[in-house]
């Protein structure tokens, strides 16, 4: 009994320890800065997590990094590192800002539909970016890692170039014509950030689990996640699959890019999601969700809080939003180790190899 | 004579598991000892604390009658104890050379008046002259500047020996030595044995193959699940038959039975000029024609690396060929996909089990279905049918004797024969017209081989073809009803199984003789 | 446009010279086998710790060891985590590159009260910093070239060559190839690979932190958020299509210095608005070049199936 205690704890203390160590290095840079950490830490927690309007706010953060974290996980559950999404974020966002906003004559688009194409106009062009790093990978094995972020680099050189040389709005600053107020995503309050999207964010999440837990096709990516050659011996036809995770996973991280746009920002400004950006966002919370998406959808809400909160103490503490930011890296590179092993597993990594005729003697008595 | 090596009352243990269990052994200066057991019997745990890889639990190591502690091979190595391990510990694009004194490196030395400088840079030169005297001392048949990557498994060998040869070890064991060489290169290992004892060396071989361990052995240990049973001399009461009774802890069948139903006339694979290119445009698959009917299989016997492994990709749907036509029943499946040939009724037993034909870290019932994962069985309309794919690993544990620990594990954690037996039961269970088995009992314990080699020839009986390729001289000989030589990519001859004998096949492997004309390609080609 | 090639070259030298510095040093820790996403990080945190500690101290030498001495540090972080805690190194690289690119905003927020730009060109002088030397000054249409580079990227090309004998000619070199090729080779022969691979993060850190100074010092007398503009993962890709080869992979490094000298000097000839287009282009040319070395090899592929490696 107390064994199985034991057992059931490790993932739970393997989860605490980076956390306690993320926040005592975020309380360090802290009080460099000459700040209370318990001071700061309830602020941030107070604000975006114990009134309605709080909550309210802190969805409306949460939607685009559930989507990115989503979108992130999906591909990484196949083992394809696709750190892209943010790149994919760009054109999304940007694809869906100018048919929202008319361009192209596209105003002639009737109202009901103008808010629906939008978004896929997003999740198209999210896809095709993500056809670029999927292509590469499937065809001539190029590494995923190095190949999606600098399409990331590309994506935001080359969205900020557009904006200025030929899609420049009627704002003092850099950015697209607004979008028409008919091709928003209304607000469920008008005050608060969060918008419908959020209800999408979480339907998406739902068949994201669906299909990995329940579907042939989730059988087959989660047996290319694991292990790629067998997945093409036993025929699922790996060079395709990729493909096709990696369009899944660009037209989520589309979604995300079209919502902000028009349910938040309302145009596209180049740099909109930077420091460190939506899509790294989504990253970290693919890898401390280790890709379960109702794991995704929580992580995401508190990291949403998180950044929340961070940016109300930045202006009423003078904190810098950094902070999080250095929090957020700690968190994932302390997660990277295990701190408890659970034993039984490794024994019968040692059984194996040392002496299966034995293992399997046992197995009879 | 005395003791060189002796171990009191050894024991390994991992965590709860006892792998090694008080051993007590002795070996005399200057003398062969073979060690033989089943594959998980207990003989590389043993090895590797002699080697200093693993550090006993309990016990002590004695060499040359004073107590040693080995913490890493380097101990070993240095008090004159040497390893070559059945998977060559070489790098392939070093030469001969540079791996025979890698870790010991000659550096250049600056001559000033009379001092000598030494140099950070390495004395190629020197060490190549030092290696070229080594090998002609043994009369080792190896070229010091040839790149690892070229050479023959044989030659590989070679290095590894000389390898311990160069860091003067007393003592040189060899783990599973003629697991992955032809007759004729066995014999000339054994030959080389019976040299380096005549030149003192004492010589420690873990085998499983008992025939080589009476052709070269002075004394034998025999040791079971973790125990050292016996040790005994190498003499004509010590027959194959009571070795293997020992080894198993029960009598054992050597041979297999087979049900004497004739082959069948109706062509099940028809094999039709093949060739294929490897990566470097080299043809490693050349003009290979055969054919299987029902009731047949058919052997491949051939040096590994002689094509086999491209042939084996070829019929399974992995590799590109350049010309020729595979028929099924009569139906061209050549370019099909694996999911195509699976479809059409190909079963696949691969070769490398661990990244072909399972997945380690997915569930037994997982691995049970993949690749039939989309049959009507365990999909509706995209969906999974968990429970019928849980029921249906109940079936195959009890049908193909399965023995797993908890429900459903990871396939990780199944030994070796329980392992292939998961996807010899996913490829049979599907009703396959023709099984492509690819070295099918490599690394299987002598029960789970029986049960295997059983099933497969169960298969036959029900009017179904087998292609099976095998390092495994006797289990081709055994199981085929006619054997087909590759060499080179080449099919060079075809034999009835039953007549030819290991000599004459071996010529053929190597490449020695050659037939001039072959039956597969007669009639319809 | 004589003058037009001229600049371009000097600039592709110039600009080749932190790719250079952290791919030579680069190619040691990819060849043991490990992958180290966190150069990155590193030339960030040479280029911030340079000049943070010529501000702090007023010596730009007290600088330039706080660089080489904090990449150090940061390289004994991924170290530890990677070979000793076993922790993933695509996990731990991108963490670190993150954290990189958060601290050093935080702290100049908190202590400079500008996150995005700490300067030192009061310290340094930055025009002193390119060298005038007569002998190079003189050889016609080269001197306009090879004249006028900062020090470091006089000293990038004699630290090739000792790194590349060392990494061939010696038995550290040769244990690090062995290290990366078959770990169980070199370690049946009693080669510690741990202590390899320690060592090449040491040697990857002290070209890292001078590819950070001749950034942030050399070039800019100053440190600017993000400097190293994923200069990093471009040594990375320098690297793996130079096939883990010292020679091969400055080769690459060069293209890759190459096309942002082409940004530069093209970008002169255009709009401000225009100009922002060149700024794909170094990261294009990475698309491109895996485009151009991969094809051939995947046109060799005799495999119909996919498989890594």
């Amino acid at each position: 009994m107390s064994d199985n205690l034991k057992r059931r704890s490790i993932p739970v203390l393997n989860a605490v320890i980076p956390l306690a160590f993320a926040f005592a290095l975020g309380a360090i840079f802290t009080m460099i800065a000459g700040y209370n950490p318990l001071t700061v830490y309830g602020l941030i927690l107070k604000t975006a997590f114990t009134s309605g309007g709080g909550w309210m706010q802190t969805l409306g953060f949460a939607c685009p990094i559930i989507l990115t974290g989503i979108a992130t996980a999906f591909a990484f559950q196949s083992g394809l590192w696709n750190i892209g999404v943010e790149g994919q974020l760009y054109f999304g966002a940007f694809a869906a800002a100018l048919v929202g906003a008319g361009y192209f004559g596209l105003d002639c688009i009737p109202v009901g539909l103008q808010m629906p194409l939008s978004v896929l106009a997003g999740i198209l062009a999210g896809m095709l970016y993500a056809a670029i790093p999927a292509l590469l990978k499937a065809y001539l094995n190029a590494n995923v890692v190095v190949t999606t972020i600098m399409l990331n680099y590309i994506a935001i050189e080359l969205t900020e170039f557009l904006t200025k040389a030929f899609f420049q709005g009627d704002q003092s600053y850099d950015s697209t014509y607004a979008i028409q107020e008919t091709a928003e995503i209304p607000k469920i309050m008008s005050r608060y950030r969060v918008s419908y999207a959020i209800f999408l964010a979480v339907a998406i999440v739902l068949v994201v689990w669906f299909v990995s837990r329940r579907t042939s096709f989730g059988y087959e990516i989660s047996a290319i996640g694991r292990q790629l050659e067998f997945s093409e011996a036993v025929g699922m036809r790996v060079r395709k699959k990729i493909v096709l995770i990696f369009l899944i996973s660009g037209a989520i991280a589309g979604v995300a890019g079209a919502t902000e746009v028009l349910g938040v920002n309302k145009n596209f400004m180049p740099n909109f999601s930077t420091n460190p950006g939506l899509g790294w966002q989504g990253y970290y919370v693919a890898v401390l969700a280790h890709n379960n998406p109702l794991a995704v959808l929580l992580i995401a809400i508190i990291f949403g809080g998180f950044r929340y909160g961070s940016i109300a103490v930045q202006s009423k503490l003078g904190v810098p939003l950094d902070l999080l930011n250095i929090i957020q890296g700690a968190l994932i590179l302390f997660y990277s180790i295990k701190y408890f092993h659970e034993n039984k597993e490794k024994i019968q990594k040692h059984l194996k190899k040392a002496n299966p005729a034995k293992k399997e003697e046992q197995q009879n008595a | 004579m005395s003791a060189i090596i002796e171990a009191r009352h050894l024991t390994k243990r991992f965590g709860i598991f006892t792998a090694n269990n008080d051993i007590n052994l002795s070996v005399q200066e200057g003398e062969v000892r073979a060690i033989i057991g089943e594959n998980g019997a207990g003989k590389t745990t043993l090895m590797n604390m002699l080697y200093g890889i693993l550090q006993p639990t309990e016990g002590e190591l004695l060499f040359k009658g004073q107590p040693v502690q080995f913490h890493s091979p380097k101990d070993a190595i240095e008090a004159g104890i040497g390893m070559v391990h059945q998977h060559f510990k070489l790098s392939p694009s070093l030469t001969v050379y540079e791996n025979i004194v890698l870790g010991i490196e000659t550096n250049k030395k600056l001559k000033i008046g009379n001092k000598e400088i030494n140099l950070p840079l390495i004395d190629n030169k020197r060490e190549r002259k030092v290696v070229e005297d080594l090998i002609q001392k043994y009369n080792f048949s190896l070229n010091p500047d040839d790149k690892i990557r070229d050479l023959s498994i044989g030659a590989r060998q070679r290095v590894e020996i000389l390898k311990m040869l160069y860091r003067q070890v007393k003592v040189l064991i060899l783990d599973e030595p003629t697991a992955v060489l032809i007759p004729q290169e066995v014999e000339e290992l054994i030959a080389k044995i019976h040299d380096l004892k005549r030149m003192g060396q004492t010589v420690i071989i873990i085998t499983h193959k008992l025939n080589e361990v009476k052709a070269c052995a002075d004394t034998i240990s025999v040791m079971r699940r973790g125990q050292l049973i016996d040790t005994i001399v190498n003499d004509d009461a010590a027959t194959a038959e009571k070795l293997a009774e020992m080894m198993v802890g029960r009598p054992v069948l050597l041979r297999v039975s087979k049900s004497g139903k004739p082959v069948g006339d109706k062509p099940v694979l028809e094999v039709r000029h093949l060739s294929a290119k490897n990566a470097e445009g080299r043809e490693v698959v050349r003009d290979v024609s055969f054919t299987i009917h029902e009731n047949e299989i058919l052997g491949v016997a051939g040096i590994e690396g002689n094509g086999q492994t491209e042939l084996m990709y070829l019929l399974t749907g992995l590799m590109k060929p350049t010309a020729g036509s595979v028929k099924l029943r009569s139906k061209e499946i050549l370019n099909e996909w694996p999911d195509e040939l699976r479809r059409d009724g190909v079963g696949v037993v691969p070769e490398d089990r661990y990244k072909q034909g399972l997945c380690l870290s997915l569930p037994v019932s997982n691995n049970l279905i993949s690749g039939y994962h989309r049959r009507s069985r365990f999909c509706h309309a995209g969906l999974m049918d968990y429970k019928e794919i849980q029921k249906n690993k109940d079936e195959m544990v009890k049908l193909y004797d399965i023995r797993i620990s908890a429900d459903d594990p990871p396939v990780s954690a199944l030994s070796g024969g329980n392992a292939q037996k998961v996807i010899i039961a996913r490829e049979l269970s599907n009703g396959p017209e023709v099984l492509l088995a690819s070295q099918p009992t490599r690394g299987v314990d002598i029960g789970a081989t029986e049960f295997i080699h059983r099933s497969i020839l169960a298969l036959r009986d029900q009017g179904k073809a087998v292609f099976l390729i095998s390092s495994e001289l006797s289990e081709v000989k055994s199981l085929a009803d006619r054997i087909i030589v590759i060499h080179d990519g080449r099919i060079v001859g075809e034999f009835d199984a039953e007549s030819v004998s290991f000599n004459e096949l071996g010529l053929y492997m190597s490449g020695a003789k050659e037939m001039k004309q072959l039956a597969g390609e007669g009639g319809n080609a | 446009m004589l003058k037009i090639i001229q600049s371009l070259l000097y600039y592709t030298i110039k600009m080749s010279t932190p790719l250079l510095l952290c791919s030579i040093g680069g190619v040691f820790v990819q060849k043991t086998g490990t992958l180290n996403f966190a150069l990155e990080a590193a030339i960030n945190t040479g280029a911030f710790t340079a000049i943070l500690f010529t501000v702090l101290s007023g010596n730009l030498l007290v600088g330039c060891l706080a660089a080489v001495l904090s990449c150090m540090l940061l390289n004994v972080l991924f170290g530890h985590f990677v070979v000793n805690l076993k922790a993933d190194a695509v996990i731990v690289g991108l963490s670190l590159n993150m954290l990189m690119m958060a601290i050093p905003p935080y702290i100049l927020q908190v202590f400079f009260k500008n996150r995005g730009l700490l300067m030192a060109t009061d310290i340094i002088d930055v025009g002193k910093m390119a060298l005038d030397i007569p002998f190079l000054r003189n050889i016609p249409f080269f001197g306009e070239v090879l004249n006028g580079q900062t020090l470091l990227t006089y000293l990038a090309y004699p630290i090739i060559i000792v790194l590349t004998i060392v990494f061939y000619k010696t038995k550290f070199g040769v244990y690090v190839q062995v290290t990366g090729e078959r770990r169980d080779a070199a370690e049946a022969v009693g080669i510690r690979t741990k202590k390899i691979v320690w060592i090449s993060l040491m040697i990857s850190a002290v070209t890292c932190a001078l590819a950070g100074i001749n950034l942030s010092v050399e070039q800019a007398g100053a440190y600017s958020l993000n400097m190293s503009a994923a200069r990093g993962l471009i040594c990375l890709a320098a690297i793996n299509c130079g096939r883990r080869k010292p020679v091969q992979s400055c080769l690459f490094a060069i293209i890759f210095g190459f096309s942002r000298a082409l940004q530069l000097v093209l970008a002169n000839f255009m709009g401000p608005d225009e100009a922002l287009v060149m700024d794909v282009v170094p990261y294009l040319t990475i698309i491109l070049v895996f485009l151009i070395t991969e094809i051939p090899s995947a046109r060799k592929n005799v495999m119909r199936i996919f498989r890594e490696e």
